[in-house]
């Protein structure tokens, strides 16, 4: 395992490259403007900016969910602008995605939710009937107690609080056995204690795993909390990239264009 | 699984298996009581099959002209005055049906017990019935399907009426108006759209429901349609058919323009 | 457009429609008023002195068309999949399956459900087993719109979810949407249900079993007592049979 915090980062494989990627929505709205980046191996990655930034695009780019329009990002050794439907799916399997609202399968349990997370890997037979082997089982009730909430694990996924929903849903993506780990504001639905919950367990999970972990946040505090790296988006274009202890005031205004203000801040968490 | 400690029991299903179990033997007693038999059916099915065919184009234009036309304006005329008779008076029972505007509590339940069983009545009994004391004809029909239409816009209409914002009829009952004057002008407006929408759902089954009420002599296209089966005139059935479903299209189609236009 | 202007010009259009609606009808006050008292007879024999004796085959008659009605909307809940999918708008990229399906399913609602009574009987012979077949293939329709509709309002965040793990569109709809929308298409079988215990109820009058059969006969034997016990009868059952269904579907929701 590489030793990302001291600056050594440039020695793990990189896992995620934008080349020259801009991203424009069919409405018009450019989101992303020529955009170069490395994600390499291991690191844990905070993306902070206005909303309409490009944070979400930036994301959404690394495995397809939006399309860039020109130039390419690379993923995991695959240029992913062009490829086949089939292929997509194969490069997804091995990148996991938490959103702010959880996205669970509402009836559903726990347990069948983060058994979904390998339906990728099943030959259709066996998705069809829903019969996963007991090693997906077994992976799993891992991930359940990984993420501390297998005594829910028949419960159905709405009868959990938001925390425990989110758990839920960090347990599905881990069951896929991911390399890349996305987070779409996974906080911002939830109170500052189990907030910062959660961006903590996501950061041991990403170090014990090693895992290349993206977040999207817009609480600088966390950001700088948390993050080894912080890219700050303005308008489609990184204003900002390097570790979050560095960050300065003109750092900060650089990327929102504006000074500090109260609310783009998380606030404190009982740790 | 079972090897695992930290795994909770997993809870018997028993809504799932006690339903499951309920239905599959009412469907094991309705498979015997009406005889049903997947041998029977596939040998019957050309039979089936030749009656539909029966009803295909070419049609001769002459019974449209000729025959058609006139009960088929009767039934659009039964189903027209019927739904907007019959919505004007749901209108005033919809209030009371609602425990928005009901004056109390008695009312509402009593109202909405009643709707209940207005609609419980099929339209054939109902349309039967008339024809009885009435004599056959265009009115039984109109009478049955007035009935029907008060039922069904009624509810709907209650239904509306318990979700439209407060605001302006508390507003208007602080000024001192009567319940009648609250209503009118506090939940009328607001429920306009939907006023007009369940009345063309009425019209629009009313008109379907023609065929059935001709059954028992109850005027309109039904009639005709029951006369032409007697005589196995399977094409002209045909030729019915395809009119009526273009005439209730062309409503439907009349209702979402108008609904669009008004909403 | 002032509300009184819209209020004026409504009026300028409905009230003749409405005249000539009614003109076709011969309502005129002698009719109604010889009528009633004729009604009035008619209902006190009915519903005052109905016949009980007559207690036994109206029984029989009643069960015959709640089985007509469950087998019938159970097979329809079961033919009505495959059609919602089809019709349903979000499941494939183009639009045509979705419009061929929704006209589809709007031209088996519309076709008269006695029509289909009558070609069941052509080919099935008189009896219960016809009116199971047409009660099945008539509500198709309504249950067919009823699924579409749901499965194009499904919660898109969870299949974004699944898409992103690299599950196969099929794995999705598996294990997706299904678990979202079969406890309320269970619910439509049931709504379904409830109206089709109404439609087995009349069938029967052109012989496609259940109790429209006996009600058509003793209409026209114009024996009172006797529709007097088979209209209470329908309408009790349809009354237990809405409460009962409700109270399931309402702990499913």
């Amino acid at each position: 395992m590489s030793d990302v915090s001291t600056g050594v980062a440039a020695k793990a494989a990189t896992l995620v490259s934008f080349e020259n990627t801009s991203v424009t929505y069919p409405n018009g709205f450019t989101a992303l403007t020529d955009v170069n980046l490395e994600f390499h191996e291991g690191e844990f990655i905070v993306v902070v900016g206005l909303s309409g930034a490009g944070k979400s695009t930036l994301i959404r780019t690394i495995n397809r969910l939006v399309a860039p329009t020109s130039g390419d990002v690379n993923v995991l050794g695959t240029p992913i602008k062009n490829i086949s439907d089939a292929h997509l799916r194969k490069t997804r399997r091995r990148i996991g995605m938490i959103f702010q609202n959880y996205n669970l399968v509402r009836r559903s349990s726990v347990l069948a939710n983060v058994l979904t997370g390998r339906l990728g890997d099943l030959p259709t037979w066996r998705a069809l009937l829903g019969l996963y082997t007991k090693s997906d089982t077994d992976l799993a009730i891992k991930c359940l107690t990984r993420v501390g909430i297998i005594d829910k694990a028949y419960n159905r996924a709405d009868q959990l609080s938001g925390g425990q929903q989110q758990r839920v849903a960090i347990a599905r993506a881990l069951a896929q056995q991911p390399r890349i780990l996305l987070a779409d504001e996974p906080v911002a639905s939830l109170d500052p204690p189990t907030a910062h919950q959660v961006m903590r367990d996501l950061k041991a999970l990403s170090r014990e795993e090693g895992l290349l972990t993206i977040v999207n946040l817009h609480f600088v505090d966390m950001a700088m909390e948390y993050a080894d790296r912080v890219i700050g988006l303005h308008a489609g274009t990184v204003v900002y990239d390097g570790p979050g202890a560095d960050m300065t005031e003109a750092d900060f205004e650089r990327i929102y264009q504006r000074k500090i203000r109260p609310d783009d801040m998380r606030g404190a968490a009982e740790h | 699984m079972s090897t695992h400690p930290a795994l909770p029991k997993r809870p018997f299903p028993w809504m799932s298996v006690v339903g499951t179990a309920i239905t599959a033997i009412i469907l094991i007693w309705s498979v015997q009581g009406t005889k049903f038999n997947l041998w029977v059916l596939a040998d019957g099915l050309p039979n089936v099959l030749r009656f539909f065919k029966g009803m295909l184009p070419p049609w001769p234009m002459d019974f449209v002209t000729g025959q058609l036309i006139p009960p088929m304006v009767e039934t659009i005329r039964i189903a027209l005055a019927a739904s907007m008779l019959g919505a004007a008076l749901a209108l005033p029972v919809a209030f009371m049906a609602s425990n928005t505007v009901a004056p109390n509590k008695w009312v509402y339940q009593i109202t909405r017990n009643l709707l209940n069983l207005i609609r419980t009545i099929p339209d054939l009994v109902l349309a039967a019935l008339l024809a009885s004391a009435f004599g056959i004809g265009a009115f039984p029909g109109f009478l049955a399907l007035l009935v029907f239409s008060f039922g069904v816009v009624a509810k709907l209409l209650a239904d509306t009426v318990e979700t439209i914002d407060r605001g302006p009829m508390d507003a208007i009952a602080t000024t001192g108006a009567t319940r009648i004057l609250q209503a009118r002008h506090g939940v009328f407006p607001q429920i306009v759209p939907e006023f007009i929408a369940y009345t063309l759902y009425a019209f629009e089954i009313n008109v379907r429901a023609a065929t059935v009420l001709g059954l028992v002599g109850a005027g309109g296209v039904g009639v005709l349609l029951k006369t032409q089966i007697a005589f196995l005139n399977y094409t002209n059935v045909g030729i019915i058919t395809a009119v009526t479903f273009a005439v209730v299209m062309l409503i439907d189609t009349l209702s979402s323009t108008i609904r669009r236009r008004l909403v | 457009m002032t509300q009184k202007l819209r209020s004026t010009l409504t009026l300028l259009v409905v009230t003749p429609v409405l005249l000539w609606s009614m003109a076709g009808m011969d309502v005129t006050p002698a009719r109604i008023a010889a009528g009633l008292p004729r009604a009035a007879t008619m209902l006190s024999d009915m519903f005052a002195h109905p016949d009980w004796e007559y207690w036994p085959i109206v029984q029989q008659r009643l069960i015959e068309s709640l089985q007509i009605a469950a087998l019938g909307t159970f097979l329809a809940g079961i033919l009505a999949i495959p059609f919602g999918v089809l019709a349903a708008r979000n499941l494939v990229r183009s639009p045509v399956p979705s419009t061929i399906g929704k006209v589809l399913l709007n031209a088996i609602r519309t076709f008269p459900e006695i029509l289909l009574a009558y070609a069941f009987i052509k080919g099935l012979g008189l009896g219960a087993f016809a009116g199971v077949m047409a009660v099945a293939i008539h509500s198709i329709g309504m249950l067919g719109k009823l699924y579409a509709e749901r499965i194009e309002n499904v919660d898109k965040g969870a299949i974004e979810a699944l898409t992103t793990t690299g599950a196969s569109p099929v794995a999705i709809f598996r294990h997706c949407i299904l678990p979202e929308v079969l406890p309320d298409f269970v619910s439509f079988v049931l709504y379904r249900f409830d109206l089709n215990v109404r439609s087995a109820s009349v069938i029967g009058i052109v012989g496609a079993g259940g109790i429209g059969f006996i009600l058509g006969l003793q209409y026209q034997a114009a024996n009172y007592p006797r529709l007097g016990l088979i209209v209470i009868a329908t309408i009790a059952t349809v009354i237990v049979v809405d409460s009962i269904s409700a109270k399931i579907r309402q702990r499913l929701a």
